[in-house]
């Protein structure tokens, strides 16, 4: 993996809502990506949720915004996390079971890909291919089991940290529908 | 033939009408089922006089339902498998029909329609109850300013929702101004219980304005709009991610993802 001083993981919860009608969320998060310095990532599980859906053709989710990103460079897919590492796999591992819980629900409604962000910023953490690491997410219990877990493993709160896509930019926060906000 | 098998005991009553639900077709061609025996496209009488009949696999289903120690429904299905609430209220087979959320088979309890409903199957009457309860003292002016309706057909459904009694006038003077009530009114179907709130009613409004939630609604019905909201309440919450409710509603997450964020104003407020 390439190194970078600051890496933002993208969810795909975000990628979608920046993605539906008509990508203003999207540029949005665009701006904000050309304005900070940091390298923005999503993982494998993430390109697969948002490029190729079937899904895409009934609802108005624009999936050629994440591509034009990839295109440009702003935006780069990982690689898996490696699982054979034993602290990558424990922290997916409780990971799961932290969004589980988060739910009350059993730990088979939470896949291991689901947790592929948690495990890949530790990595990049544990190698010295990040100093920081965000994690963008609407997904609550995600987030919170990223910025809950990864400092158990040696690193400062400061190294961690997790937004909500109105945290990271207002337009994220928007209702399409103003008459009713 | 024998008398139904216990486990589908007790669903619809018919009359050559139509129903299209894919689990009422998965139950109906259960080969295990004593009382059903064969393909499922003959039909069949029940030792209580009731039969069933199946049309085609892919084409409309004819089924006769049995209800089981009720009186017989004599209501008839819609020619898209909607069924009254009268219809639906007797049927001890709606605890199946609740789970009915995917692809087409949204032929379920709050996709029923009757007069109490009308408010859910008309996402412009939707729009206007709700408008007028986030802007209280609303005027028909101001509706129809917001929605491209002749000023007449508003003042029909302001009428009518008046009627109802989900709105009312709260001035006595020209022009009338309107405020909303509270909706909480209960569908008890079998097992199930379906409430229908101001919040759904606003999701279903939502369908003029957000093509993602009408999509929606045209895959997984009211039904499936009434799950969803439950999920957007768990999602704000913190409680779930969309890939916990694209996995336990058997969507994409990418389905999940779309919806929630759409409902997720809703449930804000």
């Amino acid at each position: 993996m390439e190194d970078a001083d600051f890496v933002v993981f993208v969810d795909s919860s975000v990628l979608i809502s920046c993605g539906r009608r008509g990508g203003a969320r999207f540029r949005a998060l665009s701006r904000e990506a050309r304005q900070r310095d940091a390298a923005f990532r999503i993982t494998p599980a993430v390109y697969a949720e948002v490029a190729g859906d079937p899904m895409l053709d009934d609802y108005t989710v624009d999936d050629s915004a994440v591509e034009r990103a990839l295109q440009k460079g702003w935006l780069k897919v990982t690689e898996s996390p490696s699982y054979s590492d034993p602290d990558v796999s424990s922290v997916m591992d409780r990971a799961q079971r932290f969004i589980a819980s988060a739910g009350d629900r059993t730990e088979d409604v939470v896949e291991r890909a689901d947790t592929e962000i948690v495990g890949l910023a530790l990595e990049m953490l544990q190698n010295d291919t990040a100093r920081r690491v965000s994690v963008l997410t609407n997904d609550v219990p995600l987030g919170n089991a990223a910025e809950t877990l990864i400092p158990q493993y040696g690193f400062d709160d400061d190294q961690i940290v997790w937004w909500t896509g109105s945290e990271f930019a207002p337009e994220l926060d928007a209702d399409y529908v103003s008459e009713f906000e | 033939m024998g008398p139904l098998c216990p486990s589908h005991h007790g669903l619809v009553r018919l009359d050559g009408d139509v129903i299209e639900s894919p689990e009422v077709i998965d139950v109906l061609r259960d080969d295990s089922c004593p009382a059903l025996p064969g393909n499922g496209t003959d039909q069949h009488v029940s030792s209580e006089g009731v039969y069933v009949v199946l049309s085609d696999a892919l084409g409309p289903v004819e089924v006769c339902l049995n209800l089981s120690g009720a009186e017989p429904v004599r209501e008839r299905f819609g020619t898209k498998g909607r069924v009254t609430q009268q219809a639906l209220l007797h049927s001890a087979y709606n605890s199946q029909l609740e789970m009915a959320t995917k692809d087409e088979a949204w032929n379920t309890a709050l996709d029923a329609g009757g007069a109490a409903f009308e408010l859910l199957g008309n996402a412009r009457k939707a729009w206007i109850y709700t408008y007028v309860r986030h802007h209280p003292s609303t005027t028909v002016g101001d509706v129809v300013e917001t929605l491209d309706l002749p000023e007449r057909t508003v003042y029909e459904y302001v009428d009518d929702l008046e009627g109802a009694g989900f709105v009312e006038q709260s001035n006595e003077g020209r022009p009338a101004e309107y405020t909303a009530h509270d909706i909480d009114l209960h569908l008890v179907v079998g097992e199930t219980e379906r409430r229908i709130t101001p919040v759904l009613v606003e999701a279903i409004a939502r369908r003029l304005r957000d093509d993602d939630v009408d999509a929606y609604v045209d895959r997984h019905g009211l039904d499936g709009l009434a799950v969803a909201l439950e999920y957007a309440r768990e999602y704000v919450d913190g409680s779930v991610t969309h890939r916990v409710m694209a996995r336990e509603q058997e969507l994409s997450s990418l389905e999940a993802g779309v919806i929630l964020d759409a409902l997720r104003p809703v449930v804000e407020d």
